[in-house]
């Protein structure tokens, strides 16, 4: 019973909700004006403190520092794998250099391995300057 | 009107448009911080859950697909995000309202020991604030969405994930309780 006089009132109060400014009104229902003081307060803002420049602070924190400023993730991978590429061909030429009889070779074995490295940076730099430079120089165009 | 200036909007902002990031925030930084306010009792944690919350949906825009509004889905972020952070901290947070709290006990959802001597009748509204900071969480968020946000059931049931009948069980309770606290309040306040 008490309930279903609640919804009532609840149910009227909402209705009126957009149109109503709920000035509270002699001759009421006590129950019902007290809702209105409900309605009223819980139209009241609370209070909050962010300051002005939030929005700014929120971009600076999306900011990232250093070189991954400038890089997407694929590209900071990239930045990683390239000279952990070239470290590793060093290191596995290396090892073999001498296990491998190269015979009348032999001689000349020190330059084949600069070659077959100054062959794999080629095609990293060409890699790195299609991932990396190109995309950097057509955004600055636009 | 608001819809196509939304998505004018996020493709910006998808596209790297920081300025219309900026703009995005202000437009629903007041809509987060209530979120947020309502639900984080730690004031020194808020600010910093509110930026949280900014940089996830800036994270999340592209896959945003416009099928309900911008600000209903902003809401549910900031609203997920400060539960979370609630769960965290372990704090004054119940999964199930109703297991522990009912209309009857209202010294758990209302502290009674409220210095209700300190407000004069002037300050009806203070009081009446101080009651719904009081209120669970679940009804605090339901009252600040429906209305302070003017949101509909349906947004409201999209951000929470309540079914709609207990969004509007915890909007009767909520104001049924706050208008017999005030009751007992202004009736004290006459007599003495």
């Amino acid at each position: 019973m008490k309930n279903s006089k609640d919804k009532i009132i609840q149910g009227q109060l909402d209705n009126k909700l957009k149109n109503t400014d709920f000035e509270v009104e002699p001759g009421h229902d006590e129950d019902e004006k007290i809702y209105r003081l409900v309605y009223q307060g819980l139209k009241k803002e609370p209070e909050y403190d962010l300051p002005h420049d939030f929005a700014d602070k929120v971009v600076t924190k999306l900011q990232p520092s250093g070189l991954a400023r400038y890089l997407n993730p694929d590209q900071g991978l990239l930045v990683i794998f390239i000279p952990a590429i070239v470290a590793l061909s060093f290191g596995i030429f290396s090892l073999f250099k001498s296990k491998i009889d190269l015979g009348a070779l032999s001689m000349s074995s020190n330059m084949v391995i600069t070659i077959i490295i100054g062959i794999i940076c080629l095609i990293l730099i060409q890699v790195a300057d299609q991932k990396l430079l190109k995309p950097k120089i057509f955004r600055a165009l636009k | 009107m608001q819809m196509t200036d939304d998505r004018i909007l996020v493709s910006r902002v998808i596209k790297g448009d920081q300025h219309a990031f900026k703009t995005l925030i202000k437009r629903n930084e007041r809509l987060v911080a209530h979120m947020v306010y309502r639900i984080v009792d730690n004031s020194e944690d808020r600010e910093e859950i509110c930026q949280d919350v900014f940089i996830k949906i800036y994270q999340k825009l592209p896959d945003f697909n416009f099928q309900s509004k911008l600000s209903t889905w902003i809401a549910t972020i900031a609203y997920r995000h400060s539960i979370n952070h609630l769960k965290k901290q372990k704090k004054r947070f119940t999964s199930s309202l109703d297991e522990h709290l009912s209309l009857g006990d209202e010294s758990v959802l209302v502290d009674n020991k409220t210095p209700e001597l300190l407000f004069n009748r002037k300050d009806t509204k203070e009081f009446l604030h101080h009651l719904i900071e009081k209120l669970p969480v679940q009804y605090k968020t339901v009252l600040t969405l429906f209305h302070l946000e003017e949101m509909s059931y349906p947004e409201i049931v999209e951000i929470t994930g309540m079914p709609e009948g207990t969004v509007k069980n915890y909007l009767f309770r909520a104001r049924k309780l706050l208008k017999e606290k005030l009751k007992n309040y202004l009736v004290r306040e006459e007599s003495s």
